[in-house]
C-alpha cells in the first residue's frame, strides 16, 4: 500500500516540488498551505508522515507540531526549515527529524524513507 | 597707567594664541610693568619630578634649566604654597638661608611665586632684580593679581587640553561603534534578505533538478540545467550563511568552558589538518575558562577562524590554538604560519561578502565577528605578512560562583531559565 505524506508549507513552489519528488519516490502526497488546513486534513484523512515547515504566517510549525503530537502521538513529523538553528528550540524536540531546506532533496528523501521504514 | 598690566594680561589670556606664546608675552608684560631684571617661568616636567624653564624675559643670567621639586627655594615655595621674597646682601651668593639655588647668582632681590590653584601646582615664577626693589602695597597687589592671571592662563590651557583629549577619545570610540553598527546592520539586512530569498531559491533549484531528471541523458539542455543547478547551490550556500547572522540566532546562553568549545571546534578539522600536513599545537589555560555562551554559535565562530587559518597555509604549517585568562577576559588565540593578510584587505575582512577566495562567500569572518559581538566579546587580528595571522577573541569571563548558584537554583525547580 502506498504511504500517504502530508506536506505543510506556505510556499506554493515548495509544496509542488515536494509533491513531485515524493510522488516520484512512490508516495501519495497531500498538501496543506497552513497549520489549520493541515490539522483539518489530518482529521479527515489517514496520513503516515507529516512534512512540516516551521516559519508560516499565523500558526507556526512549532505550534502545529505540538497539536499534532497531542492528538496523534505516534504520527511521525519531519520539520523543514531555512534555519539551521531551530535545532536548539525546545518546541522542536518533539519532532522525529529535522531537515534544513535545500534544493537538493536527497537528505529529505532519505529521512522520509528511514522514518517510513520504521512504521512498516 | 597702574592697571595696564591687569588689562593686558586679561587680553592675553582670552586671545587665541598658543600657550608658550601667551606665557612668553606674560613674563614680558611683568618685566616691563615692574622693571624686573629677569622674569623666568618654570613648569612641571612631563615626568612630574621637577620644574623646567619654560620662558623668560630679560637677562638669561642665572636661569636654571631644571629645579628639583623638593629642594632649594623651589622646594620651600612648593611646600608652603606661599610667595618667598628674599634679599641677599651678597649679590653673587647662590644660597639663601641655607637653601642652594644657582639661579640666585647675580641678583639681590628675588621674588619666587608659586603658580598653583587649590588642587594643582603648575610651576614657579622667578622675578629677579639686581638691586633692592621695594613695591608699594598697591603695586604688590597688582603683581599678585597678575600672577593669578598667569595661573588662569595655565589652568585654561589645561582644561582645553583635557577637553581635546576626551573629545579625541570619544571620536575614536564613536568611529568604532559606527563601524561595528554598520557591520551589524549590513549583516542583518543580508540575513533578512536571505530569508526572503531562500524559499523561492530552494523551489527553483528543486525544479531544476526535476527538469534534469525528465531530460534525456543526451539532451543538449543537460549542461544548461547543470549550470543552473550549480549556480543555485552557490546562491543557497550564501543565503544559508547569511541567515546565521540573524539576531534571534543567539538565545540559549549557558555557562561553558572556552577550552572545551575551542577543542570541539578544532576536532572537526582533524582529517583536514592531517591531509594538508598541518600540525596543531594546543596551548590551553590550565583549568576551565568559564564563559556565558551559546556553545554551538561560538563553535561556528571558531570553525570559521580555524578554516581560514588552514586555508591560508595550504600544504604544511602550524596551527596554534591557545587560551588564557587576562583579568576578566577569557582569551582564545588562533594563529597560523601562512602568508598573512594583505594589508590592503585588512580593513575589509569583517565586511559581509568581502572575500579573496575563489569559492568564498565572504560571510565567514562577518558571522564570526557578529557572534563574538553578541557575546559581548572582542575580536582582533594581528597580522605578520609572510609569517601568518593571529585572531584574538576575548570573551567576558562569567562569574563561576554565580553560575554555580544559578545551576543549584534551577535544579531546585520552580524558576524558569528565562527569568535570569
Amino acid at each position: 500500500m502506498k504511504k500517504r505524506i502530508l506536506v505543510v508549507d506556505d510556499e506554493e513552489g515548495l509544496r509542488l516540488l515536494y509533491k513531485e519528488e515524493l510522488e516520484d519516490e512512490g508516495a501519495e502526497v497531500e498538501l496543506a498551505a497552513s497549520g489549520p488546513e493541515a490539522l483539518e486534513k489530518l482529521e479527515k484523512d489517514s496520513i503516515d508522515l507529516v512534512l512540516l515547515d516551521i516559519k508560516m504566517p499565523g500558526m507556526d510549525g512549532v505550534e502545529v507540531l505540538r497539536r499534532v503530537k497531542e492528538r496523534w502521538k505516534d504520527l511521525p513529523v519531519i520539520l523543514c526549515t531555512a534555519y539551521p538553528h531551530y535545532k536548539h528550540d525546545f518546541g522542536t524536540w518533539a519532532s522525529d527529524a529535522y531537515v534544513v531546506k535545500s534544493s537538493d532533496l536527497t537528505e529529505l528523501k532519505q529521512t522520509v524513507k528511514e522514518i517510513l521504514s520504521k512504521t512498516e | 597707567m597702574p592697571y595696564d598690566i591687569v588689562r593686558n594680561m586679561a587680553v592675553l589670556g582670552t586671545s587665541g594664541t598658543r600657550l608658550d606664546v601667551k606665557l612668553r608675552e606674560a613674563v614680558g608684560l611683568l618685566k616691563e610693568a615692574f622693571a624686573f631684571d629677569q622674569c623666568a617661568l618654570y613648569l612641571r616636567t612631563e615626568e612630574g619630578r621637577g620644574f623646567a624653564l619654560e620662558v623668560y624675559s630679560g637677562e638669561k643670567t642665572g636661569c636654571t634649566r631644571v629645579y628639583d621639586e623638593d629642594s632649594g627655594v623651589v622646594g620651600f615655595v612648593r611646600k608652603n604654597g606661599r610667595v618667598v621674597e628674599l634679599y641677599k646682601r651678597d649679590q653673587e651668593a647662590t644660597a639663601w638661608k641655607g637653601r642652594v639655588d644657582p639661579g640666585l647668582r647675580g641678583y639681590r632681590h628675588v621674588r619666587v611665586f608659586p603658580l598653583m590653584d587649590h588642587n594643582r601646582f603648575y610651576g614657579v615664577l622667578y622675578l629677579k632684580s639686581r638691586s633692592k626693589m621695594t613695591l608699594k602695597p598697591n603695586r604688590m597687589d597688582l603683581l599678585r593679581i597678575a600672577v593669578i592671571q598667569i595661573v588662569s592662563i595655565l589652568k585654561f590651557d589645561e582644561i582645553v587640553q583635557d577637553y581635546k583629549k576626551a573629545n579625541d577619545e570619544l571620536e575614536g570610540v564613536r568611529d568604532k561603534l559606527l563601524s561595528a553598527e554598520k557591520l551589524m546592520a549590513l549583516g542583518d539586512m543580508a540575513a533578512s534578505l536571505a530569508h526572503e530569498v531562500k524559499n523561492p531559491l530552494v523551489s527553483v533549484g528543486g525544479f531544476a533538478q526535476l527538469v534534469k531528471r525528465h531530460l534525456k541523458k543526451d539532451s543538449p539542455a543537460v549542461p544548461y540545467v547543470d549550470q543552473m543547478i550549480k549556480e543555485i547551490k552557490r546562491l543557497e550556500k550564501i543565503v544559508t550563511g547569511s541567515i546565521s547572522y540573524l539576531r534571534e540566532d543567539l538565545e540559549s546562553r549557558e555557562p561553558g568552558d572556552l577550552n572545551e568549545i575551542l577543542d570541539a571546534a578544532v576536532a572537526l578539522f582533524t582529517d583536514e589538518c592531517r591531509d594538508h600536513g598541518i600540525s596543531v599545537v594546543k596551548d590551553f589555560h590550565k583549568g576551565a575558562l568559564s564563559v556565558l555562551a551559546d556553545s554551538e554559535q561560538l563553535k561556528i565562530a571558531f570553525d570559521n577562524l580555524i578554516a581560514n587559518a588552514i586555508q591560508s597555509m595550504g600544504k604544511g604549517g602550524v596551527l596554534t590554538l591557545s587560551t588564557l585568562k587576562q583579568q576578566d577576559w577569557a582569551v582564545a588565540e588562533i594563529s597560523d604560519s601562512g602568508i598573512g593578510i594583505d594589508p590592503r584587505n585588512l580593513g575589509s575582512i569583517f565586511s559581509p561578502f568581502f572575500t579573496t577566495k575563489k569559492n568564498g562567500t565572504g560571510l565567514g569572518l562577518p558571522i564570526t565577528n557578529s557572534i563574538i559581538m553578541r557575546h559581548k566579546g572582542i575580536i582582533r587580528v594581528a597580522n605578520n605578512i609572510g609569517a601568518g595571522a593571529t585572531f584574538k577573541v576575548k570573551l567576558p569571563c562569567s562569574d563561576r560562583e554565580k553560575g554555580a548558584a544559578r545551576t543549584r537554583r534551577m535544579q531546585g525547580g520552580g524558576t524558569l531559565p528565562g527569568a535570569y
